[in-house]
């Protein structure tokens, strides 16, 4: 072979799980002719519709083949797929539809096939939504193996994939490609479609290998090797001396920080002359508690509802919410998870909640503000809580407090929630903490009054400041004035700090002042209990504290 | 006829895997199973058009069984949902 020195080609598609690869790449592109339409001609509708049945069948059994080995690999994801794939072939509404469109159209098996399967692809995949997309693809993979086997073609191609390992490339990667491959020998994964929440994404951040997707590469089957980088998308086909040392250095160093952060994971927050900060995720959904341990948080600091409000067109029930909290309590186990109570305002509206058009929603009806017109949506909130209580370590927090009586009368609407539960004979944590979000000046300037009726309080660092400034981060000709370091809201933070440990209270942060990398020196001079930050943001904190 | 309404509350709905699972329980019974949501109406024993509906957490829909194991398919299909923990 003679071989003019090949040059680099470079494509970029969307990251999708992060890490490098440097491997020879392997290419599983669906061939255009192989899922084309059979040309036999049509018989009878009977016998082809019989056809259908037959290839239907073959497909199943090859289906059911492939989710048995999976099983066996202990790959359950995939094989759950494969069920489903099994599922969806043998769909007793798709072979009406089909059986339909032989007979009154004089097709063969084959061309209804293509268009049945056309006709609910197209809708699917119309959709704005990622998942139905998904779905449009899986169909997508199934239609494509019944023409195949429908012209006398084996089920599909398989792969060939290097015993040296390889990076796969392909157009639509279903869980019935990827399925025919030891994982052992896959280093990376790159797909025509797909999004970043696609199988092939996820299969990917399993395995710790990096996936592009959304790539739109010319197919290079001379390239002998091919550079994968999953944290910008690039992809570099016949990679030079260059890019082959960066890759080393880089997967190097990605190796050892996974370590690192392994290591990091189960350390506390602690100075080297030991003072000490409680770090905590804020979470706004119940999946993202995995998140949370993931990156070793020592409780959850906020968890935001208001993903159970938006998108309905009803209020939450009781049941809907319970799950949600005792998901995140149990998976938090002994650690102590503060659940805030619904902070909804006139700048996001609800179908069901009836709120006043405002010229000024920031000042107006929000938080704790509703709970006064809208009692029955803190009440299912506060019993759903209270039931979950007896799942882990429950605090109750409540936003938007700037006087003494609204910390009153969320109180006794946590008495009526308990009162309620006392009668419907359902157990609940006696013993659960309330507290309330400090957010305005007001609250702040008071906070001894407001701990002395509570048992904890945490600094909502975004909204003291907007309300302390005076400065709504949001519009674009005073956002540069916003600045929560500012002297002013130093002086808030210090005071309540100061308070709460006067009073024996615990005082937390939750706002993004919580992540700034410059902080952690005064957070440790004015003694607060504990910072709470998106959870991918805890270790370099924590690096940063231990370094202190 | 049976005829249930039924909050989905877990997580994920009635997507892919527990979508897979419910039209094979469903199958298990010889009444007819409709699902309804909205004005959208599917053939419960079909996960296609389950999905084409897309019955996700929050939402609420009516089961309908006929037939003449419509009351044990009912109760096994409300069972089922109400189960649902992912």
């Amino acid at each position: 072979m003679f071989s003019t020195a090949s040059s680099e080609t470079i494509f970029q598609g969307k990251p999708a799980a992060p890490g490098y690869a440097l491997g020879a790449p392997v290419f599983f592109l669906s061939d255009k002719k192989t899922a084309t339409v059979s040309n036999e001609p049509f018989v009878s509708a009977e016998s082809e519709i019989e056809a259908y049945r037959l290839a239907v069948a073959k497909l199943s059994e090859h289906f059911e083949n492939r989710r048995n080995v999976s099983t066996a690999a202990g790959d359950e994801l995939t094989a759950q797929l494969l069920d489903a794939y099994g599922e969806m072939a043998s769909d007793e509404e798709l072979e009406k539809d089909i059986s339909e469109c032989i007979r009154t159209g004089q097709k063969t098996a084959s061309e209804a096939t293509c268009f049945v399967f056309e006709e609910i692809i197209e809708e699917m995949a119309s959709i704005e939504d990622e998942y139905a997309r998904q779905r449009a693809d899986d169909l997508r993979s199934i239609q494509v193996r019944l023409l195949r086997v429908l012209s006398g073609l084996p089920v599909e191609k398989t792969i060939d994939f290097p015993e040296g390992g390889g990076i796969l490339f392909g157009d639509e990667l279903t869980p019935a490609d990827t399925s025919q491959i030891p994982k052992e020998r896959l280093l990376g994964i790159v797909s025509r479609s797909g999004g970043t929440t696609s199988h092939v994404a996820i299969l990917a951040r399993n395995l710790e290998i990096p996936a592009v997707v959304g790539a739109d590469f010319e197919a290079d089957g001379t390239a002998k090797s091919v550079y994968v980088d999953g944290f910008t998308g690039r992809i570099v086909f016949n990679p030079g001396e260059e890019i082959r040392r960066e890759f080393e250095v880089k997967s190097n160093a990605l190796r050892q920080e996974r370590l690192k952060l392994e290591e990091l994971r189960d350390c506390p927050a602690i100075t080297k002359d030991g003072g000490r900060i409680r770090l905590l995720a804020n979470i706004g959904h119940d999946n993202e508690v995995d998140l949370a341990l993931k990156f070793g948080a020592e409780g959850v600091g906020l968890f935001r509802t208001e993903f159970l409000f938006m998108n309905a067109d009803r209020p939450p029930s009781e049941e809907l919410q319970f799950q949600a909290y005792r998901k995140v309590l149990e998976a938090m186990d002994d650690r102590p998870v503060t659940i805030r109570t619904f902070d909804i305002g006139g700048d996001k509206p609800l179908s069901y909640v009836d709120l006043p058009q405002e010229s000024n929603p920031f000042l107006g009806l929000r938080g704790c503000r509703i709970y006064r017109t809208h009692s029955e949506l803190i009440l299912t909130q506060l019993c759903a809580l209270y039931r979950a209580s007896v799942f882990g370590r429950l605090r109750i927090m409540f936003p938007m407090i700037a006087h003494s009586f609204e910390v009153e009368e969320f109180l006794s609407q946590t008495r009526e929630a308990r009162s309620q539960l006392t009668a419907r004979k359902i157990p609940f944590d006696d013993s659960t903490e309330i507290g309330i979000m400090i957010e305005t000046p007001a609250a702040a300037l008071i906070a001894d009054e407001l701990l002395g009726q509570v048992d904890f309080a945490s600094l909502g660092t975004n909204d003291l400041t907007q309300y302390t400034l005076a400065v709504d981060r949001g519009n674009e000709h005073v956002a540069s004035l916003y600045d929560a370091r500012h002297p002013a809201v130093q002086r808030l933070i210090r005071h309540v700090v100061q308070v709460g440990r006067s009073q024996n209270k615990s005082v937390g942060l939750c706002g993004e002042l919580s992540s700034d990398e410059t902080m952690p020196s005064f957070f440790l001079d004015i003694g607060i209990e504990s910072l709470s930050m998106p959870p991918s943001l805890i270790p370099s904190i924590k690096k940063r504290i231990r370094e202190l | 006829m049976q005829t249930h309404q039924i909050e989905i509350t877990n997580p994920t709905g009635l997507h892919t895997r527990p979508g897979t699972e419910f039209v094979r329980l469903a199958k298990s019974f010889s009444s007819e199973i409709t699902i309804r949501k909205g004005d959208k109406i599917a053939n419960a024993k079909s996960l296609i058009k389950l999905l084409r509906i897309g019955i996700s957490q929050g939402e609420s829909i009516t089961l309908e069984c006929d037939g003449v194991d419509e009351t044990e398919a009912a109760e096994k299909l409300k069972q089922y949902i109400n189960e649902l923990r992912d």
